[in-house]
Parts: structure tokens; C-alpha cells; sequence
């Protein structure tokens, strides 16, 4: 065998041998998965329906609408604003109401005027009556006068009705302008935030549905989570089981939820591309969760990862 | 005896090296042609590796992983739902059109990554870092590979840089990284982006996820947890190896790619025993009447088989050696390039190592037939 | 020692029977392409004997000789080499019986051109199990005692024609054979060559227990011989000895 060892090809081929073996060797060599950059959503129960969250205010979010169709000419309020109930957002075009309160007020003191005299008519015409009714009895003054002394009282007192009726009239026509120029003042219906004003001044305001409303307006101090979860899982879930939510995007941050209620109704899953022509073929049951405020910021409308306890003894969904 | 068979093999520098030529032609051929045909069949597969992930959920009549079958939105909540499941995300893939600034359209492979974890992300950043991956999470930045670097160029020979911009369907992507990824089998080059930022760039589509990325709750396998996804979702899940299998199995079956080269890799067979046969046995004939003289004077049969195969043997082994070694430079020259396919495993060694083993022992067998039914008289005839 | 080797045309006494062929017939092929080579040849050569057979080309010398041999199966007839009947023998026994009692020499010398002179001639000592260094040094003693200490490395190819023969002869011997069988030892050499080989040959023919046969149709080495046999057509014609042998020796030259 020794006789190999003084062959130049026989080191050929065992380089050949060792080449082909490193080769092999890199070329399985795999750069190794680098794993979630972040932390992934997991489960802290041993079996769980996960879901997919909205954070909300509490009391669920305002969609500010307008009462009709104006124009804007002032808006009270910014983003962030904290207000209280019934302090003015903005206001709508009022220079109509304005000048017609304006016009009915002019007419009401005229009228005013007017009823003073009839007043004052019916008031001399009853005491010219009362006398003429003496003299009659007297006989100093003939019937023919009475009547005519009754009939021109009748006739004043008639005239102060109609004029009393009118200045009522105009009275409410005021108050019915003055109404409508406060319903142009939009006020906030409740203590909160501001979460979204998408109205500025000068522009029009619709009175129809708007997928983005004027504005929103939520309650921050308390909120509250609304989960999803496909409605071929709802029958995994029950009322009053555990659950956790953590932020999408990096579920280090995690935080206890605490039950509210499941909604009855099963909706179907809102999009989040936001497209009105999609047709959907999903429906989700929608389930909501109090949490206290965690150390690390949560805002409206961040989207969480949720994970519910599975009910006891529900230990599959049937196949679809 | 058998020391001086190998001398008598040896001796003859004319003759070894035409035995060692001719076995190390057909050691090459067969390893060189079985590599390449490894290449190919791994391309089929290149998207896993390209992305990387423990279970892979596709839609259940997805046969391979270059095919995209939508999912439901919700079902990825499903996936988690499953109790042996540690994590599961999104993921988009999709072919789409890109536009090189100069106007020209492109076919890219768009893949959406979940933004969080960016599981499935390109492994090897060739530039922009980690510091790409975290900008991958902002809207319009787009990793690519080399590959789409070249073609997305406007300028031939300048291939996209960090910063450059082109269009996927009318929409602006930054290029924020680049990275090297295994061939697509189709070719396409890679766009990496965040999920959300892929459903804005890829046409819309009533669903638009494409797979589910899981891992398996530790002490599971990922085996165990595939098969309860598939109970409990009614989805497909894969582990890597079955995904693997499942595309070649059907690149087997719908391409004539892996006919075409097992008839090369038999042809490389038939020409290797051909030649290296061939060769042998003339080396026996020319020798025969040493052989003979040596049967005269009284080797027995059995000695001079084991003579016979000592020679075959050794030049097999030398020759598959040889071949092998100019297989592996070949294969260390393309491996920068990643072209042509290329990809050699200890079963392309084995089985080419068996082949030659086979070659030799039939040569072997040949020339031992032919010794055997020689009669050591035929030495007397001059 | 190949110094004092000199011819020798003087019979001695034969002792005993060293191969001893009777009736042999040997036909090759078949059908029209038949033909025998052998009719019934008797032969005997003695222990201690240079034995040379001689006859026409064709005369069937060679085949009879690979015969004897145990080279060559026969059709008919009874062999005998040193009391052993190779009658019947199993081919495996033969082979056996040839390695261990055999010499060969051959016309065209048929030394393995790629070893060198010492593993040429270790061969039939390897090949009767003996280990390399055993053989190897007797292998080296033998190619001194032709002549050719010095050139143990060298390859056949590098020496002439009758060195070549030489070693030939020192691989015949060193497994120390009874029979030692040579074809045509001399035709491929010059006369003066020829006279060397024979020297060491008929020396050969001396050890004790030995007998060497030569098939050769090469008149000027007649004179070595201690008998000759005669073939003619497959057939034995005469067995030469003493005096005829002495006649027959000078007719030829």
C-alpha cells in the first residue's frame, strides 16, 4: 500500500475527497433563523382563543355630526382639548338666524307700542261707557248714545286681543329663532377628549353619516378593549374567563383585561384598509374588556394582541 | 501479492493515468450532474430557506411554497388559538409589477413581513444592518435583494442603493437595505417590505394573507404542532421538511425538470462504466499474458481476482477522488455567483462513490471472466 | 556456482522417474476444426536430468509439454509427476501441485515489464505464501547466482535479451521446483547467449531431486542434453541416449 503514498495522484484525490467534503459541508451550513425581531404575541394560558383588539374609550367614542348642512365659521376646539358637557366645538354659519331675530324684535317692540294704545283706548272707551250708563239711567243721556258707547268699547277691547295675540306671535317666533341660532353653536354632549377634529373654519359641513366624523370624542380616563374573535371560535369563549392583551408590534408590553361583556351581536369584521366596496366574508364576535392604565402608554385605536383563557372543557372548534 | 498487483498498476504511468482519466471523468460527470440537479431542486425550495420558519400554514389546497392560495384575516388568530402553537404571523407574498425609474416593468416576489416581529426576514444584510429591518416598519421602505438591485436599476451596471426609490404598482419604495437571498425558482427577485405595507403595494384582493408563519410551544415538535393546526383550523400546516418534500414531490410530478436530469445523471452513469469499463478491461487484456504466466506458475483463480480487484479498486477510489475534487472546485467557482444551481450533498458522494464501486466491480468481473477461462498454457504459444 | 558450469553429454544414471506420461491423447476443437495434437504420446524424463524435446513444428512437443506441466487437461492417457497422479486431480489440486513443484521458463521470458528484477523473481515464493522479506532475499541470492547481483531495481525492460532470460530462470528456480519446464529458453537469444542460459539450465538439472525439460527445435543446444525424446505428429518417435544420443547430437550440427 505504501507505494500509493509516493503517487502525486493519490494526494489528488484526497485533496479532492477533503475539498468535496468542506464543500458539502458549507454549503449546508444555513445562516441560522434569527428569530422574531420582537417579541411575538403569546399566550399565558395553556389554551386561549386569541383575538385581535381595539383599544376605545370606555364609553365609546362620540362621532360629533352637525345638526344641518352649514357652513362653519368657527371652531372652539383642537385636538387634545379636554372639555366639559355643553361646552361649544364650533360653530355653524348663524348671520341668517341673527338677522331674523333682529327683524322679529323690531316687529315685537312695535307691536308692543301698538298694544299700549289699544290699551289705553279700551281703558278711555270703559270710562266714557260707564258714564254714558249713568246719565242714561238719568235719563240726561238717550239709548241710541249707550249703544254707541257699548259698541265702541266692544269694539277696542277686540282690538287689544288681536294685538295682545300678535305680540304672543312674534314673542315666539324670537324664541324660536334664538333656538335655532344656539343649535348652530355645537356643544360637546359629554365630559372628554378630543380625539379627532377634522373640520376647520370656513368649511362645509355635511349632515349626512361621514366615515370620518368632524370630529371624536372619547373618554380617555377610562378605556377599554374591544376584542374580535372569528365567529368560528365563539363558541370557545364565555363570560368572565381571563384575558391578556399585549401591543401589536412588540408584546413585551402586556397588560391584564378584565371582563365587561360580550356583545350579542356578531358583526361583520370591520377592515382596517378601510375599503367601503369590501365584501366580507368574515364575521367576528366582538367581546369587551376593561383594563387599568399600564405604565407604558396606550393610546385610542392601537391595535392589540389578545388573548383570551379558552373555556374549560371546550377543547376544539369543528372544522369549518 | 497484492502489493505487486498495485505495482504492476502503478508501473504503467501511460496506462494509470488513462484508468484514473477515464474514472475520473465519469466521477465527475455523475457528481457534477447530480449536484447541479440538487441546485435545481433546492431552488424549488429557496423561498423557506429564504424566509425561515418552524411550521409554514398555508390554505389547505396549497401543494407547494411557491404557490399563494389566500387566507382569511382572522385565520391567523385561529393559528394562535391552537394551544402547541408558541406564536404565529402574518405573511404577504405575492408576485407584483415594479417599475425601475427608467420605465421598464419588472416581476418581483413582494413578501409582506409582520412589522412586530419580522419573522421570515432576509437573514444576510448585505447593506443597511439591523438599522434597515427597523425602518422596514416605516411606510414606503423597502428591503431588497441583490437580484432586484441589479434589475430594478435604471442604469445597467449600477444596482440599486440605499436610498434609491422605484414604484411597485404606481407606488413609491425606498430602499432601505439589501440583502442576499437564495435564487427564487422562478427567478424573481425579492422585495422585502412590513405586511401592512405590502397590502398597500399589492393589487386588493378580497383576502390578501398569504401564509402563516408559526413556531411550536417548546418540547413540542414541530411535527406535533402541525397536526393540530391542521384539527383544529382546517388549515394545511407544513413543517419545513414536509413543505420541502410536498414542492419537489410536485415539481416531480409537474415539471419534466427532474426526468430530464436523471437521464443525464444515467447517461453520466452508462458513459462513466463505458468508459472506465472500457479502459479496465483493455488494461486487463494488455496484461493478460502476464496473468496468464502468473496462472502458470500457479495463482489460483481466487488470487488473481483479488489481484484484478485491488487494481480496479484502487484506481476507482484514486479517479472518484480526482473527480470529486474538480466537482468541488467547480463547485466553490459559482458559489459567489449562485449560478448555474449547484448543490452537492454526502449523498451526491456516496452514491457517486457506490457508482464507481459498481464500475470498477463489474470491470473487474470482466476481466476476471476473461482471465478465468484463460488456460495457463496459452503461455507456451510465444 | 556459474563459473565451473560446463555442458555436460555424458548419461548418468537415472535414479527414478521423475515424469512419467503414458497413452496421452489431446485433441482441440471441435467438428471440422478438430484436430489432435497429441496420439497417444508416451513420455518419461528422470530425477536429475536435462531432458530435451525435440521435433517439427506442429509435432505437438509443446502441447505435451504443457501436459506434463499440469498446464493443460488431456483426453486421454495417465500422467505421473514425482509419484503424483495428476489424473483426475481437481484443477484447484493441480494449480496447487504446479505452484509448489514447478518452474516455468518461456520462450518470450513473460517477465511483468512494471516490477523490478527482485519482485519478478520473488513471485513464485509470494504466490506459495512466503513473506516479501523471505522472498525478496532469496530472490536476490538467486539473481546473483545468474549473474545479475547488482541489477536487482532494474525493470526487465532495461536489460537485453539474455539477462532477461537469466532472471527468467532465477524465478523458474527459486521456489526450488522439481520440475523445472522451459519452452523454447534459447530461440529468442544469439547462439553465445543460448550457450550461457543452457549452462545455468544444465546445472539446475544437477540438484538432487531435479529434472528439467526442455521443448526446443533449436539444434545447437542438443548437445546439453542428457536424453532427448524425438516427436513426430503427435507421437513419440525415439527416446535418444548414449550413443545415438551422441550421433544424433553431431548429425544436427
Amino acid at each position: 500500500m505504501l507505494i500509493l503514498f509516493k503517487r502525486i495522484s493519490f494526494y489528488v484525490a484526497i485533496a479532492g475527497v477533503v475539498a468535496s467534503l468542506y464543500l458539502v459541508r458549507a454549503q449546508s451550513l444555513k445562516p441560522k433563523d434569527p428569530g422574531p425581531l420582537s417579541e411575538p404575541g403569546r399566550s399565558e394560558f395553556s389554551d386561549s382563543v386569541a383575538a385581535t383588539g381595539l383599544i376605545e374609550a370606555s364609553r365609546e367614542n362620540v362621532r360629533i355630526a352637525s345638526p344641518k348642512a352649514a357652513l362653519v365659521t368657527k371652531v372652539f376646539v383642537k385636538v387634545g382639548d379636554l372639555v366639559k358637557s355643553s361646552d361649544a366645538l364650533f360653530q355653524l354659519d348663524d348671520r341668517e338666524t341673527v338677522a331674523r331675530i333682529a327683524s322679529l324684535q323690531a316687529s315685537l317692540t312695535a307691536n308692543e307700542a301698538q298694544l299700549g294704545i289699544d290699551e289705553n283706548q279700551v281703558a278711555d272707551l270703559a270710562d266714557q261707557l260707564q258714564r254714558v250708563v249713568r246719565l242714561e239711567k238719568d235719563k240726561v243721556a238717550t239709548e241710541d248714545e249707550l249703544r254707541r258707547r257699548e259698541f265702541g268699547f266692544k269694539g277696542a277691547q277686540a282690538r287689544l286681543i288681536s294685538t295682545r295675540a300678535q305680540v304672543e306671535a312674534i314673542r315666539a317666533q324670537l324664541q324660536e329663532a334664538k333656538v335655532e341660532a344656539s343649535v348652530l353653536t355645537v356643544r360637546a354632549p359629554r365630559d372628554g377628549k378630543l380625539l379627532q377634529v377634522n373640520v376647520r373654519e370656513g368649511e362645509f359641513a355635511s349632515a349626512a353619516a361621514l366615515t370620518d366624523p368632524l370630529m371624536l370624542l372619547g373618554d380617555v380616563d377610562r378605556l377599554q378593549v374591544r376584542a374580535e374573535v372569528d365567529e368560528q371560535n365563539a363558541i370557545l369563549v364565555s363570560p368572565n374567563q381571563p384575558a391578556v392583551a399585549s401591543l401589536k408590534g412588540n408584546a413585551s408590553f402586556k397588560m391584564p383585561l378584565r371582563f365587561v361583556r360580550i356583545e350579542p351581536y356578531v358583526v361583520p369584521k370591520r377592515s382596517l384598509t378601510g375599503d367601503s366596496l369590501e365584501r366580507v366574508d368574515t364575521r367576528v364576535l366582538q367581546i369587551v374588556y376593561e383594563f387599568d392604565q399600564p405604565k407604558f402608554p396606550v393610546y385610542i385605536g392601537q391595535q392589540v394582541d389578545v388573548f383570551i383563557r379558552r373555556t374549560p372543557g371546550v377543547a376544539e372548534t369543528s372544522k369549518p | 501479492m497484492l502489493r505487486l498487483a498495485l505495482k504492476m498498476l502503478l508501473g504503467d504511468r501511460a496506462k494509470y493515468i488513462m484508468l484514473i482519466g477515464g474514472l475520473t471523468f465519469s466521477s465527475l460527470l455523475m457528481t457534477q450532474q447530480r449536484a447541479v440537479f440538487n441546485g435545481l431542486v433546492s431552488w424549488t425550495t429557496s423561498h423557506m430557506r429564504n424566509m425561515r420558519a418552524s411550521i409554514w400554514v398555508v390554505e389547505s389546497r396549497v401543494e407547494q411554497v411557491n404557490e399563494t392560495k389566500a387566507l382569511r384575516d382572522t385565520d391567523v388568530n385561529r393559528v394562535r388559538s391552537v394551544s402547541l402553537v408558541d406564536y404565529a404571523v402574518p405573511l404577504f407574498q405575492n408576485v407584483v409589477k415594479a417599475r425601475s425609474s427608467d420605465g421598464s416593468d419588472k416581476q418581483v416576489q413582494l413578501i409582506g413581513l409582520d412589522a412586530g416581529t419580522l419573522k421570515g426576514r432576509p437573514t444576510q444584510m448585505l447593506s443597511g444592518g439591523d438599522e434597515a429591518l427597523a425602518r422596514l416598519r416605516i411606510a414606503n421602505n423597502v428591503i431588497v435583494d441583490v437580484v432586484a438591485a441589479q434589475r430594478l436599476s435604471a442604469v445597467r451596471g449600477k444596482p440599486l442603493k440605499i436610498g434609491d426609490t422605484f414604484e411597485i404598482n404606481d407606488r413609491e419604495a425606498r430602499v432601505v437595505g439589501i440583502c442576499k437571498t437564495e435564487p427564487h425558482f422562478f427567478g424573481y427577485p425579492y422585495v422585502f417590505t412590513s405586511y401592512d405595507q405590502a397590502l398597500q403595494y399589492a393589487p386588493r384582493q378580497r383576502k390578501m394573507l398569504s401564509m402563516i408563519l408559526a413556531e411550536p410551544k417548546e418540547g413540542h415538535t414541530a411535527y406535533e404542532v402541525s397536526r393540530q393546526i391542521e384539527q383544529e383550523t382546517g388549515l394545511k400546516a407544513y413543517t419545513v421538511p414536509e413543505f420541502e418534500k410536498a414542492t419537489v414531490n410536485w415539481v416531480w410530478k409537474n415539471t419534466g425538470i427532474p426526468v430530464s436530469f436523471l437521464t443525464t445523471i444515467i447517461l453520466g452513469f452508462v458513459v462513466g462504466v463505458a468508459v472506465a469499463g472500457q479502459t479496465f478491461y483493455s488494461f486487463v487484456l494488455e496484461n493478460l499474458k502476464h496473468l496468464g504466466a502468473l496462472k502458470a506458475m500457479g495463482a489460483g483463480n481466487l488470487l488473481i481476482s483479488a489481484m484484478l480487484f485491488v487494481q480496479a479498486f484502487t484506481v476507482g477510489l484514486i479517479g472518484y477522488g480526482i473527480g470529486i475534487g474538480i466537482t468541488a472546485v467547480f463547485g466553490f467557482l459559482v458559489r459567489p455567483i449562485g449560478q448555474p444551481p449547484f448543490l452537492i450533498t454526502l449523498q451526491d458522494l456516496t452514491g457517486t462513490l457506490f457508482s464507481i464501486l459498481i464500475i470498477c466491480f463489474l470491470a473487474a468481473v470482466f476481466g476476471i471472466l476473461k482471465v478465468a477461462r484463460l488456460e495457463p498454457a496459452v503461455v507456451f504459444r510465444g | 556456482m556459474p563459473a565451473d558450469l560446463s555442458p555436460t553429454t555424458v548419461a548418468r544414471p537415472a535414479t527414478e522417474l521423475a515424469v512419467r506420461a503414458s497413452g496421452v491423447v489431446k485433441a482441440f476443437g471441435v467438428g471440422d476444426a478438430r484436430t489432435v495434437a497429441l496420439k497417444g504420446a508416451d513420455f518419461s524424463a528422470r530425477q536429475g536430468e536435462l531432458h530435451l524435446v525435440v521435433g517439427p513444428s506442429g509435432c505437438g512437443k509443446t502441447t505435451l509439454l504443457s501436459v506434463v506441466a499440469g498446464t493443460l487437461d488431456w483426453d486421454e492417457g495417465r500422467v505421473d509427476v514425482f509419484g503424483t497422479s495428476l489424473d483426475g486431480l481437481k484443477r484447484s489440486a493441480i494449480t496447487d501441485f504446479r505452484r509448489r513443484n514447478v518452474g516455468f521458463i518461456f520462450q518470450q521470458f513473460n517477465l511483468i515489464p512494471t516490477l523490478n528484477l527482485t519482485e519478478n523473481v520473488s513471485v513464485p515464493l509470494l504466490l506459495n505464501g512466503r513473506g516479501r522479506k523471505v522472498a525478496e532475499s532469496k530472490a536476490q541470492e538467486l539473481l546473483k547466482r545468474v549473474g545479475l547481483g547488482g541489477k536487482e531495481t532494474k525493470r526487465p525492460t532495461q536489460l537485453s535479451g539474455g539477462q532477461q532470460q537469466r532472471v527468467a530462470i532465477a524465478r523458474a528456480l527459486v521456489h526450488e521446483p522439481r520440475l523445472v519446464i522451459c519452452d523454447e529458453p534459447t530461440s529468442a537469444l544469439d547462439s553465445e547467449t543460448g550457450h550461457q542460459i543452457m549452462d545455468l539450465l544444465a546445472t539446475a538439472a544437477r540438484a538432487p531431486g531435479r529434472c528439467v525439460v526442455i521443448v526446443t527445435h533449436d539444434p545447437r543446444i542438443y548437445g546439453y542434453a542428457d536424453r532427448i525424446t524425438q516427436m513426430e505428429d503427435g507421437r513419440v518417435r525415439a527416446v535418444l541416449e548414449g550413443e545415438p544420443l551422441q550421433r544424433f547430437v553431431q548429425s544436427t550440427h
